[in-house]
This record gives structure tokens, C-alpha cells and sequence, in this order.
């Protein structure tokens, strides 16, 4: 489940969010549509009981038919692929989780909401979160989502996205009280097209 | 007897009678359910197989009430429209309960009772990769589940391997059915079907040839396809099966009770042309039935529907005693009732015990139903016979007329074709011959499965619903046995990794045992050991980077059964703990795509663990059934003999002759399967015995008056025979394969007795007098 909200949450990256909301439209009026986004990632978390948060940094892609591909290379060698079949999570050579939507159909509820948001329809996203938000200066926007059905608020109590063109950071706060902070660095929608390493990796 | 005797008698019957109909009214007014159509009470008990035995009922038991109805479409949203409709129709009616799904909360709830024990909780590959992984990847691990983003409901430092959710997610993987927009769904066959489970509830099962259950479940599918044009719906469900089996039972009840009534009026008519014999034989008739049923209330507490299709049949045999009395009478107007039935009673009374022991042989094998069906008759008979001998002197007074018929079949006999002279001999080795053939070709069945009667098209319903839930096999589990709950849970840790190999072979598809869930306590502590190690490697290596306090500790708490038992999460797990049977403790291991080849495997894996069984319960009882022909085979020879005796001291030399036809007869009803192809079965073996007890009254009779003049004995032969042959004729015409065998058997054997028996105990003047002379 964690993982599956975590994907939700990437395809917030996407500059396609389009809401019934005013707010809604008037970020996604200032996204850019893009169909391939890249990029470096750096995550703090900040989790009760640990002193110093913990903080990994990575690279990701994202492919709007394709799916998510999340890489952390430090502290620790892993990656997260998040396709419309599969979830597969691996930590350095080993495979720790592997997913299926037919094994696990909830997830496809889930990846669905992922792709219905690429698609830019994001009538479902708007069921199941409460979503509020401002306008910043001629560019910046923040929005807050907040989940409305049990299952997803037991995951998470609040989402905080921000950015421009693209999104930069996004805030997640658990129900725990955890907190990770995702900031996105260097985020680039060229090339459009991805290239074949790039494609294998989604395999 | 005296004049005061004979009151006595009359009166004292009155009041059996009397406790007899009030017994029946209170039986059929007392509103729970009377009439048994379970299948599964008719199963062998067989002493050895009694945890067996115990362990399918408490299955059953279990499933009892429920019917699972799916509906599906192509497309989900019109499954979901479907499933509305169809579930509107059910909510109307009032014998069906709609069973709320498995909710979001329900959910919740059971994890959380788990969450205390979850260092105890682990599964058999979580414990192998816990043994096996070194520190370093296991911190490495922890690390990864500590950098997500979004965490589980467990804080990372109560589980830092993430080890509760995955055991729970691994668990639950096999289950098909998940929860989709508030319902429980299901994918197959290329459409999306959406499960509705329905409880029968409401008034006790009635016996009156309505099928309810099915009528709904046809109005539902009329609903569903009205909002889903490709909608199909699949029903299946114990209470299903039986509701059909009590509606075709209802059906081939009345027709062979009516029918057979309507036979022997029918030619009682022919025979006496009069009411009274005909109102009188009635009468007898309902006592006996009566009776029957009172005998099987006390004994059984209920009564199955089979025995009240055979009991059907005992309308043609009960009514002997009857027509036997209206022949004497007939014969000699001259006597008074009592005066005849004095005379006539030790004849009635050997015919009636040779009956009685034929049907209480039937009650030798351990087929409750078969014990129920005996004793139905065996009461009814006697019965039957006591209204004749006790009331009829009273109700009967006025003379008999003799009928064209009555004095055309009397005089029948003098005509009749001897054996006993050279003619005869030839007749009898051609016959014997005849026989001999059959007999070559006969082959023996035990298979229980063709003794199936279910219609088909609910057969394939379950089939269907089955592989689309994943549901396990319901004939073939695996029974674990031991001492304590402990003990039992160890012997199943014990077991599993010889059923893991078959799994790989494609052999089985998976199992689904207690200890998945609850491990036994030894196993439990060390899994808190092996988290305990895990977790302090962990630490070692993250403290310091990541500025960790104190490691926290690791519960040792231990879940046991009891604690299990008492939370949310017994009725899912209720169906593998049998609890104690016997004098130990058992649990189930259910097992899913079990095939014909799989079975011998299975048995081999189950061989060396002692208190572990491996039940097939279809081959047990077919070897079972195989077991009792044998047996009865045996039995057969010694009931012949025991006839014998009982001929002896009352004919003498002349014994062979009512035994003989009889024994032609049984001879014959084999040859006739053979002929035909049927193989044997220990049902047609039984019903040998049937025409034993019966066919040799008709030689008793004969005996009893064996110049060919007396009419009037071959006369109550004749009519007898006829009813009893067209009572269990129709008998033949059943669905029930065990009935249809019954109905065969004695149709030949009963009417070749009867078409035999002049031939052989009809004998002229001068031997007679020759015999009593000596």
C-alpha cells in the first residue's frame, strides 16, 4: 500500500493535473504538458526515533504511457519501477517486492488513477482527494491534497505539491507524524522521446 | 382363543393405533425440520473412518446453508448492474439472507488483532530468508523500507523489516476474490463476476415438490439479464441440491405410492368386486405407514426422504396379509374370520418373519439410510400384519363373493406347468442354462460415483463456481490428529514440506492449513528469536549513521488457538479447526487442484507422518460399498440356509420345494444384469435378499395348501405377487441409481417367484396324503 501511494504521488510530478477546480486549471494551465519527464531527485525523511533524518538521493523517469522508474543510489542502491501491470521494488540485486495488478487488482485501481492523471483526466482524483490550493507570483503554485477514502488516509494525512513549470517539491506528511520532503532537481521534459536503454528499463 | 381374547387383542391395537396417528401429528406439526434430504446422512459410518466421518460432516455442516450465486458480464459496471438486480430479487425473499462481504473494516480489525504477535507471525519463507540473509543485507533492506516516502501503518522501528505486511500480503495472494467498489469480485472466463453469498434462513424445509431456492435463483437471472444482456449467473450450494433432491424424491414418492396403491385396489377389485376388502386392505395400509414413520421418528429423529420413496413400495408388499385374508374367506364362506385366522396364522406369521428378517438384513450395512429403510418396512409390515389379525376379525363379518376373475386366476392353477415331472426337468436345465450365461457375463461396480443422481446441470454449476473462487476440493483433504492443539499444529509444520515438492510438480496447487496462520508455539518462539537476531544486526549497522535510540524490543508474546478462536478472524479459520474429535484434537488441510493423478502422491506424502490421513472420501466409500457386497455375498448364503431351518420345522421334506423357485428366481434377477450389461452392485445384492424373504412366502403359501384345487392360496398369491412386482416396478423407474437397482432386482426376481413357485408347490392328492400318512 505504501508503495502504491507512492506512486500516486509521482504522477503528481506530472505537469498534466487538471482539476474541476478552479485551482486546478489555473495550475495546470501554468505546467507544461510533457510526455517524457527526467531528473534528480533528493528525499528527507524525517522519522520518530532517528536523530539525523534520513536522506537518499537518486535519479527518476517518467514516461507517460510507460510508467515511473524511481532510482535511489544513495544511501543504498535500489530502484522502484511503477508500470500498469506491475510494481517491482529492488534493492540492489535482489528483488524485495513484486506486485501484480492481476495478483493484487486494488493496485489496479490505483495505477488506473496513476494513468488517468497522465491522461489528464483527473475526474477520479478529485473522488477520492480533497483538493485546495493557491497561485504564487505569475508562476509558482501550491497545491494540498487530502485523501478522502480510509484506505489512503491511513497511509498519509497530507500532500503538498509545489512548483512552476514543473513540480519541485513535494511534502508528504504521514499519519505517524513521519515527514519526507522530495525536492526535484534539474528536471528536464527533452528529449521527448525516451531512448532504448531507456525503454528496457521499463520491462 | 377364546371370544375375550380376540377383544383384548382388537382393543389393545386400538390403542397402538391411537398412539400411532398422535405420534404422526406430532411429528409432522412440530414445525422443525422433519424430513431429512441431506445426502450425507445416507454416507457409511464407517467405525474405523469416525474422525473422517466427523471431520466431512463438520465441512458440510459449515457450508450447510450457504449458496454462493456469481453473476458476471464482460464489462464490470454492467456485472454491477447485474448483481443489483439480482440481488433485489433476493432481498424479497423471505427465505434467503443476503451475507454482508468482507468490509474495509472487518479488515482493519482482523490485522490489528494480529499486530501484537507479529514477531511470532512468520512465514515459512520469511523464516528461511531471515536464516539465511547475512546482516548486511538485511540493514540494507531496512534501510530501503525506511526511506519510503509513505510508510505503513506500523511505525518503521516496530517492524524495520517490513516483515507483518509482506507475511500479510503473501497469505492473503492466493485469495481470488477481492474486494471492487464496495463488492466481492472475481475475474474469469473472460467476463468480471460479482459473488453474492446467500444464507437460507426462515421456515423448515417442506416436502411438498416446490423448489423455491431455484425459482429464485432462476428470477434473479431473469433480473440480472434484463439490465446486463450477456449476463450469466452461476448457483451452487448444498441447499440447492437438496431442495432438488427432495423435489424429484416428492415426485417418484408420490407416483410410486399412488401407483402402487392404484394397482392393488385395482385388482383387489378384479378379485372380490367388492368395497370393503378393498376399504379394509387400505386401512392396513396406512397403519403400516404409519408405523414406519413412527418407528423411524423414535430411532432416527428425522426422515430421509429415500426411505420414504422405498417406503413407498411397501404399499405392494404389506397388503400380502390382507388379500390373503379376503382369499380364505372367499374360499370358505362357511368359516368365521377368527376361525381362519387361527388356521392360517403360523402360515402368515413364518411369511411375515421371513419378510421382516429380509429387510433387517438390509440394516446390517452401515448405511444409515439403508437402516432407515428397513426399519420402516419391517415396522410397516408388522403392523400391517397385526390390523389383520387383530381388526379385521371385527370389521369384517359379511361373506365374500367369488368374481369371474377371482374364480378364473383360482382355477389357473390346476393348469399350471409342473417341474417335478420330466418336462419340468428339461424346463428347469434350460432355465439353469439361462442363468449360467448371465451369470458369465456379470462384472461388479463399486464406484460410488455412479451411484450419483444430481442433476447435471447443478453438478456443473459447482464445477464452474468452484474453479472460478479457487475453492478446495471437498472430497479429498487431509486430516491432521493429535493430542493437544499444539501437538496438531506441530504435526502439520511437520508435514508441509513433503506436500511442498508436489506444489512444484504441478501435482497440487496449493494447500491451506491452520499453522499458515498460527504457528505452534515451538515454531512461534523461534520465529521471535529469529527477529530478535534480525532486528539487533540491523541496529548494529544503522545506529550510528542514521542516529537511531535504543533498539526496541521485540514481543515475545505467543498467539495461541484460544485467543485466535475468540477473534475476528474465526469464521475464515473456522473451517480448518475440527476442535476435539474423539479423544484428540484434528484440524483439516484443505487442498485446491487436486486431480485423479494427484492422488496417489498425496498418499505417499501423508505415509510417514504419523496422525496425518489423507481422506478420499468417494474412494473410501467406494471401497466400502465393494467391502459390504462381499461381505453380503456371504451373508446371502447363510440367509438361504436360515430359511431353510425355518421352512423345516414347519414342512419337513417338503421344504425344498417353496425354497427352490425362490432360489431359481434370485438366480435369475443376477443372470438378468448380467444380460444386460449392468454391473453389480451391493444395492442388487441387497435386493436379493428382498426377494429371499418374499419369494419363499409364496412357496409358504402354497405349501400351506399345496392340492390344486385350493384356489383361494394361489389366488392371494397372484394378487400379491402382482402388487408387490408393480410397486417395486415403478420402484425401477426412480433417478436414484441405489432405488432403480432395488426396483430391477426384485421386478424380475418377485415376478419369476411367483410364476415358479405353483410350478414346484403344486402337487397332487395321493402325495399329499401320502405325506401326512408318514
Amino acid at each position: 500500500m505504501k508503495r502504491l501511494a507512492f506512486g500516486l504521488l509521482v504522477t503528481c510530478l506530472l505537469p498534466l493535473a487538471a482539476h474541476a477546480d478552479d485551482i486546478a486549471a489555473s495550475v495546470r494551465a501554468r505546467l507544461v504538458g510533457a510526455v517524457v519527464v527526467r531528473g534528480e531527485f533528493e528525499q528527507t525523511k524525517t522519522i520518530a526515533g532517528f536523530r539525523k533524518p534520513l536522506v537518499s538521493r537518486g535519479d527518476f523517469l517518467v514516461a507517460r504511457d510507460k510508467g515511473v522508474i524511481w532510482q535511489t543510489r544513495e544511501p543504498f542502491a535500489g530502484t522502484l519501477k511503477l508500470t500498469r501491470k506491475e510494481i517491482v521494488s529492488t534493492n540492489g540485486d535482489q528483488q524485495t517486492l513484486h506486485l501484480s495488478t492481476s495478483d493484487q487488482p486494488q493496485l489496479q485501481a490505483v495505477n488506473a488513477l496513476l494513468f488517468a492523471v497522465l491522461a489528464g483526466e483527473v475526474a477520479p482524483l478529485e473522488k477520492d482527494f480533497a483538493i485546495s490550493g493557491s497561485l504564487r507570483g505569475a508562476q509558482a503554485w501550491q497545491l494540498e491534497l487530502q485523501p478522502k477514502s480510509a484506505a489512503f488516509a491511513r497511509a498519509f494525512t497530507r500532500i503538498v505539491l509545489e512548483g512552476d513549470r514543473f513540480v519541485r517539491r513535494v511534502t508528504i506528511t504521514e499519519q505517524s507524524g513521519d515527514h519526507t520532503e522530495i525536492r526535484l532537481l534539474k528536471v528536464n521534459a527533452e528529449p521527448a522521446q525516451l531512448s532504448a536503454d531507456e525503454e528496457k528499463r521499463f520491462e | 382363543m377364546s371370544d375375550r381374547r380376540w377383544r383384548y387383542l382388537a382393543l389393545a391395537w386400538t390403542l397402538v393405533v391411537a398412539l400411532l396417528i398422535a405420534h404422526n401429528f406430532r411429528f409432522w406439526t412440530s414445525g422443525s425440520e422433519r424430513v431429512d434430504s441431506d445426502v450425507l446422512t445416507l454416507l457409511p459410518r464407517d467405525a474405523q473412518q469416525a474422525e473422517a466421518n466427523a471431520a466431512v460432516q463438520k465441512l458440510a455442516d459449515a457450508a450447510a446453508q450457504e449458496i454462493i450465486v456469481l453473476v458476471g458480464a464482460r464489462d464490470w459496471s454492467a456485472t454491477q448492474r447485474a448483481a443489483a438486480a439480482a440481488e433485489q430479487v433476493f432481498a424479497r425473499r423471505p427465505d434467503l439472507q443476503i451475507d454482508a462481504g468482507l468490509d474495509a473494516q472487518r479488515m482493519t480489525r482482523m490485522i490489528d488483532s494480529l499486530t501484537p504477535y507479529r514477531a511470532a507471525l512468520l512465514t515459512d519463507a520469511q523464516r528461511e530468508r531471515l536464516r539465511t540473509a547475512s546482516g548486511d543485507q538485511l540493514a540494507a533492506r531496512a534501510l530501503a523500507l525506511a526511506s519510503q516516502p509513505i510508510g505503513g501503518a506500523l511505525a518503521w522501528r516496530d517492524d524495520p523489516l517490513g516483515l507483518f505486511a509482506e507475511g500479510l500480503l503473501s497469505r492473503g495472494q492466493f485469495m481470488k476474490v477481492r474486494q471492487r467498489d464496495g463488492r466481492l469480485a472475481v475475474d474469469g472466463e473472460g467476463r468480471s463476476w460479482a459473488l453474492i453469498r446467500l444464507h437460507r434462513a426462515g421456515p423448515a424445509f417442506r416436502l411438498d415438490g416446490t423448489t423455491r431456492l431455484a425459482d429464485a435463483v432462476q428470477a434473479a437471472t431473469a433480473a440480472a439479464q434484463r439490465q446486463a444482456a450477456d449476463a450469466d449467473v452461476i448457483a451452487s450450494g448444498i441447499p440447492l441440491f437438496a431442495e432438488a433432491g427432495a423435489a424429484q424424491a416428492n415426485f417418484e414418492m408420490n407416483t410410486v405410492g399412488w401407483g402402487s396403491l392404484a394397482g392393488v385396489l385395482v385388482l383387489m377389485w378384479l378379485a372380490f368386486r367388492s368395497l370393503r376388502p378393498l376399504l379394509l386392505v387400505a386401512l392396513s395400509l396406512l397403519i403400516g405407514c404409519l408405523a414406519g414413520i413412527s418407528a423411524c421418528a423414535l430411532v432416527f429423529e428425522k426422515v430421509h426422504v429415500i426411505t420414504l420413496v422405498f417406503g413407498a413400495s411397501l404399499v405392494g408388499v404389506a397388503e400380502d396379509f390382507g388379500i390373503h385374508y379376503f382369499a380364505s374367506r372367499q374360499d370358505a364362506p362357511q368359516d368365521t374370520p377368527r376361525a381362519l385366522l387361527r388356521a392360517h396364522a403360523p402360515g402368515l406369521i413364518l411369511a411375515l418373519i421371513t419378510s421382516v428378517v429380509a429387510y433387517a438384513a438390509l440394516a446390517i450395512v452401515p448405511f444409515p439410510g439403508l437402516r432407515q429403510m428397513a426399519l420402516f418396512s419391517a415396522a410397516g409390515l408388522v403392523a400391517a400384519f397385526l390390523t389383520v389379525f387383530c381388526w379385521f376379525p371385527w370389521l369384517d363379518g359379511k361373506a365374500v363373493r367369488r368374481t369371474r376373475v377371482s374364480r378364473w386366476l383360482s382355477g389357473t392353477r390346476q393348469r399350471w406347468p409342473r417341474l417335478d415331472n420330466r418336462r419340468g426337468a428339461v424346463l428347469l436345465g434350460l432355465l439353469t442354462l439361462a442363468c449360467a450365461v448371465g451369470w458369465a457375463r456379470l462384472g461388479a461396480q463399486d464406484d460410488i460415483r455412479t451411484l450419483q443422481n444430481s442433476p447435471v446441470a447443478l453438478r456443473n454449476a459447482q464445477v464452474r463456481a468452484s474453479r472460478l473462487l479457487g475453492l478446495p476440493s471437498p472430497a479429498q483433504f487431509i486430516l491432521v490428529r493429535g493430542d493437544s492443539a499444539d501437538a496438531v499444529l506441530r504435526a502439520e509444520e511437520a508435514l508441509k514440506p513433503a506436500l511442498v515438492p508436489l506444489v512444484a510438480q504441478g501435482q497440487l496447487e496449493r494447500w491451506n492449513a491452520l499453522s499458515d496462520w498460527l504457528p505452534s508455539q515451538a515454531r512461534q518462539a523461534d520465529n521471535i528469536r529469529l527477529v530478535a537476531a534480525a532486528q539487533q544486526a540491523v541496529w548494529q549497522r544503522l545506529a550510528t549513521p542514521l542516529g537511531l535510540d535504543a533498539a526496541p524490543a521485540v514481543s515475545s508474546r505467543t498467539l495461541d488457538l484460544a485467543q485466535l478462536e475468540a477473534g475476528p478472524l474465526h469464521d475464515a479459520l473456522a473451517r480448518l479447526w475440527l476442535g476435539r474429535l474423539g479423544d484428540r484434537y484434528a484440524s483439516v488441510i484443505t487442498l485446491t487442484g487436486v486431480g485423479p493423478a494427484s492422488l496417489p502422491a498425496l498418499r505417499a506424502a501423508v505415509a510417514d507422518h504419523p496422525g496425518v490421513s489423507f481422506i478420499d472420501k468417494p474412494a473410501d466409500i467406494s471401497r466400502l460399498l465393494g467391502h459390504y457386497r462381499q461381505a453380503m455375498s456371504a451373508l446371502l448364503l447363510l440367509g438361504f440356509a436360515f430359511v431353510f431351518v425355518a421352512l423345516w420345522r414347519r414342512f419337513g421334506r417338503r421344504s425344498w420345494r417353496a425354497l427352490l423357485p425362490t432360489a431359481l428366481s434370485c438366480g435369475l434377477a443376477l443372470a438378468v444384469l448380467g444380460w444386460f450389461g449392468m454391473p453389480l452392485q451391493l444395492f442388487h445384492l441387497l435386493a436379493i435378499f428382498l426377494v429371499l424373504g418374499m419369494g419363499v412366502d409364496y412357496g409358504i403359501f402354497l405349501l400351506e395348501h399345496p392340492s390344486a384345487d385350493s384356489g383361494a392360496a394361489w389366488l392371494a398369491v397372484a394378487v400379491g405377487a402382482a402388487s408387490t412386482q408393480l410397486s417395486f416396478g415403478l420402484l425401477a423407474l426412480s433417478q436414484t441409481p441405489a432405488l432403480r437397482a432395488f426396483g430391477i432386482v426384485m421386478g424380475v426376481g418377485i415376478g419369476a417367484a411367483w410364476l415358479l413357485s405353483p410350478m414346484l408347490c403344486t402337487y397332487d392328492d395321493a402325495l399329499i396324503a401320502q405325506e401326512h400318512a408318514s
